[in-house]
């Protein structure tokens, strides 16, 4: 298991293309493709500019931010521009229910916790799913 | 990802679908269609959320747990899990959990991510796929349904099996109206 994770930060961190290595190279990535799916809207400075936050944080995108607030998800599809180290929009998805996906996830967690003791039990140091139908 | 109240309902509706009766089967199934997000995403989009304010967390640890939201991550950490059951029961623990977090990826493989999929055969290759049917909070809207409709045929089956002795069961050959039907 941990031989998966650290080669998965191996990937993320070295192989895959993203915004972090147009910076290390802006002339060079200018143009290049990037995605960002499920980020977070966290500050919009002007009608056409906001910035976006994941792992990154605060990645500047030149954009419509009309209907954009601080804490919106949003996925973004567009390219690098070297001049001024942003992301030019091309497509977004707005996620307007994304908080409602959390509060299923939360009541997900709430009703499995509750669930637990009545399905599974501690038996001789071992967990022992109840049988009884 | 899909939320974790969808997956366990589909993944206790495909229980029963399989004629699955055993409250332990069923919970072991629908435990292991929660295991991909509480291992495998959990802990990365939670760390994303601390690191904004405690930046000194480093980065390569968010990224850590996302194998175990893929097929090869979650086969050998089911197999970690399920040495937590005695050695009788571990083989088909081991069954159940892994169908269960088989069967949340294939929920999650429906979804889009404007082209971004899941890397499937991690570690082999880097290729990666996803179906683009649905939005990722197409879920919002089914979920409410979904566990109407699983309480409802958790409550009927219940229901026959205390009113017919043997129903609810897979006694082969058993009379449909004493619910060996499930």
């Amino acid at each position: 298991m941990l031989g998966l994770g650290l080669y998965n930060v191996h990937v993320a961190m070295e192989l895959v293309f993203g915004y972090r290595d147009c910076l290390e190279d802006p002339a060079r990535s200018d143009g290049a493709t990037l995605i960002f799916p499920l980020w977070t809207v966290t500050a919009v400075d002007g009608p056409q500019r906001f910035r976006v936050s994941k792992v990154l944080r605060d990645v500047p995108v030149v954009g419509e931010s009309a209907g954009l607030a601080v804490g919106d998800t949003i996925s973004l599809k567009g390219h690098f521009r070297a001049s001024d180290l942003t992301m030019i929009e091309a497509e977004r998805e707005l996620h307007p229910l994304r908080r409602w996906k959390e509060r299923l996830g939360y009541a997900g967690v709430v009703l499995a916790l509750a669930a637990g003791p009545l399905c599974f039990r501690l038996q001789g140091g071992y967990i022992g799913a109840r049988r009884d139908g | 990802m899909a939320d974790l109240l969808t997956h366990g309902c589909v993944a206790l509706l495909a229980g029963l679908a399989a004629g699955l009766r055993e409250r332990g089967d069923l919970a072991v199934l629908v435990a292991g269609s929660c295991v991909p997000d509480l291992f495998g995403q959990v802990p990365g989009l939670a760390l994303i959320r601390v690191r904004a304010t405690w930046p000194a967390i480093p980065e390569p640890l968010i990224y850590l747990f996302s194998p175990l939201h893929l097929p090869s991550g979650l086969v050998v950490l089911n197999y970690a899990l399920a040495h937590g059951f005695a050695p009788p029961e571990r083989f088909r623990v081991f069954g159940l959990l892994t169908a269960g977090g088989f069967l949340h990826l294939a929920v999650d493989l429906l979804q889009s991510h404007f082209g971004v999929g899941y890397m499937l055969f991690f570690p082999f290759t880097r290729w990666d796929w996803e179906a683009g049917l649905v939005g990722t909070e197409a879920t919002v809207k089914v979920a409410p349904v979904l566990l109407l409709l699983t309480a409802g045929l958790t409550w009927w089956l219940r229901r026959r099996r205390v009113r017919g002795p043997g129903a609810g069961t897979l006694s082969p050959g058993a009379p449909a109206e004493s619910g060996g039907a499930g």
